[in-house]
């Protein structure tokens, strides 16, 4: 198991280079880079333009004026020591700091996210599944369906509309506050909670009509027995599947809500990064999403072992060789 | 007289659809659509899986069942085990009683009860403390019938552990023996093993071995997986058995097993039937196994009794011309003939029975009265009954005359 482990650890590191050489090549071939885009903007809006002198300090302060291996090479070097140097927009911030300040409340908020969805999902789910094609799961069925579909961003403006405007219960803005998470968990786990039902009820279903479910029954056991001993356990195995890669990629998806309520989380640097051309923040965030959704899965696939016997056999033999 | 085990009177277990419900009221037989009546059930539109079985089992006594699939079999036990009960969709009438005590009244629909809902929930505790301790099961398919993932060692002591009475009672009767022989330092010595869980595991250890499953201590805490077909059947046989039930339900054990672990899983029910002299129903296509196995006989066709009677009887003067060709596609070790002979033809659809006697269409004796009435019950000899006109004498006169009169 643990030789697995090591093996599969091997295997995101080896992708993680893969993955930085990609994105470091296709910010060199993408056209523009941040000086000049700075220097129209500032002329297109004030008289003082920057000289080509400053230009040329400005580029020997970012090490722009190297060849692109050379920079390459720099930048894998500092990345191991996890030292990314400064931001071009914000050039007063080395990364690593922006990083270490806003990774947390993107992660704090998905994972929030996440664990709302598991507390309410799962136990629609069973519901659904015990009711199956009774009214209460046919209305179950269909919230999560409804929930599921709309996007994120059209739950939070619902939800500061008729929470935040109308009703008042809570601030529209800001942060800081255990109050300010409300409305951005709420607009985020409701795309989940609507998969978490669904695939809850659809795995319960289909467990419930296995054979070894009417042999606990003929064995005597009674429907909390028959339902959470011998079914959940294994109708929850294939929900951890999706649940790891739901929990890395809504780290990355929460820009829109990020923006809508001004939180100060890594997705705003995402996106602006990418905007700006801000070179070291795009490829510091990048390799972190995809070590995120790696390690996501790997995590996964540990969970997955430790529940199934099987797949935990399969594992070992074949993680031994 | 033998201690009556269980006695099955008149049993009729129908399957509706989803659009096509039973009444609400108990052993009504109207179809709804919608809330809208729609009359009484006709074909077409309702499985009549089990129509009229009737059968006692002395204590000790084997039982088989047989007929083609689809015949009614597995629904009829299931009926018994309460595995089938009552629904908007699904209709059981009849009556069981297993050591005197109604079964099937005990497993009603809460929903069925309406005002009586807490009365339902308690009959239908009553049956699951019944269930699995005093009547068990042994199912036909050992690959999908282990929770896989579940320790086979857990899965085998449930059955104790849910019904706690029995094993409360020997765990005293562990501690006075223990008592009468060492004092209290035997019992503090054994005082974990006299512990609900462990003592149980002893018991589950135990049987393991019985069944024939070497090192049981290591298999204990296998899951499934790791077993084979043969082994897994061993397993459930294991787990039928511990709780040491008067009734044992086989249905079709061997079935999904090669012939050589065939005969071993047999003759392990056979031992633990002899020593603990519990009843058995056993459900199978084989009339070999069947013959070898059980003293009595019942031959199921379209959810009807054809023919029923002591096994000595109906191997040597089967009656019912179903029951004829079913032994004679038995193939006989030594036998010449190229070619079985079969019957000709399919099982009806069980939406769609004929009138008059299900098997009349494939029946090389078919009369004309055969495909209008039912065959009324006939005996032959005291317990070999048969429901045929061909042995029914002066019965088919009578009844030519009522119809042509």
């Amino acid at each position: 198991m643990f030789k697995y482990f090591l093996k599969r650890l091997g295997y995101i590191v080896l992708a993680v280079f893969i993955i930085s050489a990609l994105t470091f090549g296709l910010l060199q071939l993408a056209p523009g880079n941040y000086l000049d885009t700075q220097r129209i903007l500032q002329q297109s809006y004030s008289s003082a333009t920057m000289s080509d002198q400053m230009r040329a300090e400005w580029e020997k302060f970012y090490g722009m004026d190297k060849p692109a291996l050379q920079r390459y090479a720099d930048f894998l070097i500092n990345a191991v020591q996890l030292k990314f140097g400064p931001s071009y927009q914000y050039s007063n911030q080395r990364i690593e700091d922006i990083i270490a300040r806003t990774l947390p409340i993107s992660a704090r908020l998905a994972f929030s996210a996440i664990l709302v969805a598991l507390v309410i999902g799962i136990p629609l789910g069973i519901i659904a599944a015990i009711r199956q094609n009774k009214i209460l799961d046919r209305v179950v069925v269909l919230i999560s369906m409804i929930g599921s579909s709309v996007p994120a961003y059209v739950m939070a403006i619902a939800c500061t509309y008729f929470l935040g405007l109308k009703l008042k219960w809570l601030p529209t803005i800001g942060w800081g506050e255990p109050k300010h998470y409300i409305m951005p968990i709420i607009a985020l786990s409701l795309g989940p909670i609507g998969t978490v039902t669904k695939y809850t009820r659809g795995t319960l279903v289909e467990t419930l009509n296995q054979e070894y479910i009417r042999v606990a029954r003929a064995k005597g056991g009674d429907f909390i027995r028959v339902t959470f001993k011998h079914a959940l356990r294994n109708s929850l195995i294939p929900l951890i599947t999706v649940v790891g890669p739901m929990l890395a990629s809504l780290t990355v998806g929460t820009v829109f809500v990020e923006n809508m309520y001004a939180i100060p989380g890594l997705g705003q640097y995402y996106a602006s990064a990418a905007v700006n051309r801000d070179y070291p923040l795009v490829m510091a965030t990048t390799l972190i999403f995809a070590i995120m959704v790696m390690g996501m899965n790997l995590l996964v696939d540990m969970v997955h072992a430790f529940l199934d016997p099987r797949v935990r056999v399969s594992l070992t033999t074949k993680g031994g060789k | 007289m033998a201690e009556t085990i269980l006695e099955v009177n008149d049993l009729h277990t129908w399957f509706g659809k989803k659009k096509y419900r039973f009444g609400k009221r108990k052993g009504e037989f109207k179809v709804y659509r919608f809330g809208k009546e729609k009359g009484q059930y006709k074909g077409g539109k309702v499985i009549r899986a089990v129509e009229g079985l009737s059968y006692t089992l002395n204590r000790g006594e084997a039982l088989a069942i047989v007929g083609e699939s689809g015949s009614g079999k597995s629904v009829g036990v299931s009926t018994v085990m309460g595995l089938t009960h009552s629904g908007p969709t699904t209709r059981v009438t009849g009556r069981v009683t297993f050591k005197g005590q109604d079964l099937l009244n005990t497993v009603s629909d809460p929903k069925e009860a309406g005002l009586f809902k807490k009365h339902a929930a308690i009959r239908e505790k009553e049956f699951r403390a019944i269930r699995g301790d005093q009547i068990s099961m042994i199912f036909q398919d050992p690959m999908s019938s282990l929770n896989p993932t579940m320790k086979i060692g857990r899965q085998i002591v449930e059955p104790l552990l849910w019904h706690k009475g029995k094993l409360r009672q020997e765990i005293q009767d562990e501690k006075k023996r223990l008592l009468n022989e060492g004092g209290k330092e035997a019992l503090k010595a054994h005082r974990k093993d006299l512990r609900m869980r462990n003592f149980a595991r002893a018991r589950g250890l135990k049987l393991l071995e019985e069944v024939g499953i070497p090192s049981p201590e290591t298999r204990f805490n296998n899951y499934p997986f790791e077993f084979s077909g043969g082994m897994r059947q061993r397993v459930m046989i294991a787990m039928a058995l511990i709780g040491d039930p008067d009734l044992l339900i086989a249905d079709e054990p061997t079935t999904a097993l090669d012939v050589t672990v065939q005969a071993q899983i047999l003759s392990i029910i056979q031992k633990m039937r002899k020593r603990k002299n519990t009843s058995i129903i056993l459900i199978t296509h084989d009339l070999a196994v069947a013959s070898s196995f059980c003293d009595r006989v019942i031959v199921m066709y379209a959810g009807r009794v054809m023919e029923e009677g002591s096994m000595a009887d109906f191997i040597r003067c089967p009656a019912h011309p179903y029951s004829q060709g079913l032994l004679n596609s038995t193939p006989i070790l030594g036998d010449e003939r190229a070619r079985l002979e079969a019957i000709q033809g399919q099982p009806p659809d069980p939406r769609n029975l004929p009138s008059g006697c299900p098997f009349s269409a494939r029946c090389t004796k078919c009369m004309e009265l055969c495909t209008r009435e039912a065959p009324p019950k006939t005996q032959l000899t005291p317990g070999h009954n048969v429901y045929c006109w061909l042995c029914a004498g002066e019965k088919v006169q009578e009844k030519e005359a009522d119809i042509n009169g």
